[in-house]
């Protein structure tokens, strides 16, 4: 726009503001509010009540974030055309998470903790962009208080297929999120202050045709995971983009590379994965293992060969049998996938024998039973 | 700690100052907000500021700094007026046919002047574009005001101001 078209375009504007002046209010808008103030009255007092309730239960527990005294988490904010984001209903500033494009505009998104009905904190998001705004508001989990759990939040957006979107809030205990893609590549996520009880506040939004988040750990100030959560799992397999070694679409292979297993063939899907054995030219055994979202999550065993695939988070692995650790092993990262895997050979191995997965501190995160699993 | 009486006169003594403060502030800035809400297209512009009114009554701390309470009104009102207009926005949608909004003569007579046409082009506008020009040729809102008003950074209201004119120009031209 030209500059004098733009001089005469602001001119008119203010010229047109006018047109308001006569927009005046009602003679009785006192007498009306003073109406509307005692009808609201018992609304309000019970949000109070909501919000003393929280303290005390903070307060009881020695100012812990586990909220024992809490009622179940509320549902979404029923509408009425009510905002969220009001001023009112908010425990903490809105914060800016990311800016991401959205059908080709720049779009800004935010969220914020709201409590619109009194029943506790739901994590409030919008999108906005300069045409449009859509968000949406998430439930406390029912098991946030379980100190097991970090994720007390937690979202995935799919914006009409286009992309893939999650959105958390992490409890106090929460120094860092590591996102880990299903490509493999891992990203700490960006943790801003919610507001209320030491929560932070993380989102991170793809294309959808690019790789996408697949799996969240929180992890404590001493490193130590506090959480990791499977986002296919959560969300449904159509979070990722389906793909099944088993059934010849791999995302990642690790080739046969003369260590452990030097005839192992071993191909990743989205949700399981395709062993093969080569034990002479024409002498081929192939397995396909369901993956669990679980820190172990497959383990294949035949006779003294067993090839476990782990999560991301796990550091360290120990062969146990009776007490006795036989082997510590370290997972080797598949290059295009988040998963790892050990490969071990071991005849001193009995049916009792377990697999114990470890983080970086030294913490169990999961174990199971190194079961044989029948050839298929 | 034990409530003294004294501690109770004082609460007392502060709920009264906070009530006769909300009367100053109503009766000095209501008319204001409702002018603002029909500026961005309330349906209802004296509802909208009515319960900015009342959410203000609830916040006791804002309302003790009276800057910010015009602060938190203007930021409801817009808020409010949003939610609003999108709530419409669907209602249209579910409309029957042959209910489209026709246009009165006296109205048509208002949209032959200059003003007349540039606050039709605005109700065309998106509610952030719409709010970004009302704040700031309407109310003069500086940067920070409308920042905190529209619930959006500092840096990005000149964009949003800026991207508003370019759409009404384009909605000028194509009337």
């Amino acid at each position: 726009m030209s500059s004098a078209r733009l001089d005469r375009l602001e001119r008119d504007l203010r010229a047109a503001r006018t047109s308001y002046d006569r927009v005046t209010a009602s003679a009785d808008a006192w007498q009306q509010n003073q109406r509307r103030l005692a009808a609201t009255r018992g609304r309000r007092n019970r949000w109070w009540l909501g919000t003393a309730a929280a303290l005390v239960a903070v307060a009881l527990v020695g100012g812990a974030a586990t909220l024992s005294g809490r009622g179940p988490a509320s549902g979404p904010p029923a509408g009425g055309g009510d905002d969220p984001f009001s001023t009112q209903y908010l425990l903490g500033e809105p914060v800016e998470l990311e800016r991401v494009t959205i059908d080709g505009e720049p779009t800004v998104h935010e969220a914020a903790l709201s409590d619109m009905t009194g029943q506790g904190p739901n994590l409030c998001d919008r999108f906005v962009s300069a045409s449009s705004e859509a968000g949406g508001c998430t439930t406390r989990e029912s098991t946030a208080d379980d100190p097991k759990v970090a994720f007390d939040w937690l979202s995935g957006t799919e914006g009409g297929g286009d992309i893939r979107g999650v959105l958390a809030g992490v409890d106090s205990r929460a120094a860092a999120v590591r996102i880990w893609m299903s490509n493999g590549n891992a990203t700490a996520a960006r943790l801003h202050p919610g507001g209320w009880d030491g929560t932070r506040l993380f989102a991170l939004t793809v294309p959808a045709s690019g790789p996408r988040p697949q799996r969240l750990v929180a992890t404590g100030r001493d490193g130590n995971v506090l959480q990791a959560v499977d986002l296919p799992a959560r969300f449904g397999d159509q979070w990722l983009a389906p793909s099944s070694a088993c059934a010849g679409n791999r995302v990642a292979e690790r080739v046969p590379d003369g260590d452990v297993l030097p005839n192992a063939y071993i191909a990743l899907g989205t949700s399981d994965a395709r062993i093969s054995i080569r034990a002479a030219a024409d002498d081929t055994t192939n397995a396909c293992l369901e993956l669990r979202p679980t820190a172990v999550a497959g383990a294949y065993v035949a006779g003294s060969l067993a090839v476990i695939v782990l999560a991301p988070e796990v550091e360290r692995v120990e062969i146990t049998d009776g007490g006795t650790v036989l082997r510590e092993l370290v997972p080797t990262r598949v290059t295009g996938s988040p998963w790892a895997l050990v490969e071990d050979i071991d005849k001193r191995r009995s049916p009792d024998a377990e697999i114990v997965a470890y983080d970086r501190h030294g913490l169990e995160l999961d174990r199971e039973f190194m079961r044989q699993r029948p050839s298929p | 700690m034990l409530v003294g009486e004294d501690d109770a006169v004082a609460a007392g003594a502060d709920s009264s100052d906070a009530e006769s403060t909300y009367r100053e502030i109503f009766h000095g800035h209501f008319s204001a907000m409702v002018r603002l809400a029909a500026m961005l297209g309330a349906d209802d512009p004296e509802d909208v500021a009515q319960e900015a009114f009342v959410r203000l009554h609830g916040r006791s701390r804002t309302l003790r700094d009276p800057h910010a309470s015009i602060g938190y009104l203007r930021t409801t009102v817009v808020n409010l007026t949003r939610s609003r207009l999108r709530h419409l926005a669907v209602v249209r949608r579910q409309r029957p046919d042959g209910a489209s909004d026709v246009a009165s003569p006296e109205h048509e007579v208002v949209r032959r002047e200059r003003a007349g046409e540039l606050t039709a082009a605005m109700a065309h506008l998106s509610s952030r574009h719409r709010e970004a020009l009302v704040l700031r040729y309407w109310l003069d809102l500086t940067e920070a005001e409308m920042a905190d008003a529209m619930g959006i950074s500092r840096g990005t209201v000149k964009s949003h101001v800026s991207r508003a004119l370019d759409a009404l120009s384009g909605l000028l031209e194509e009337t």
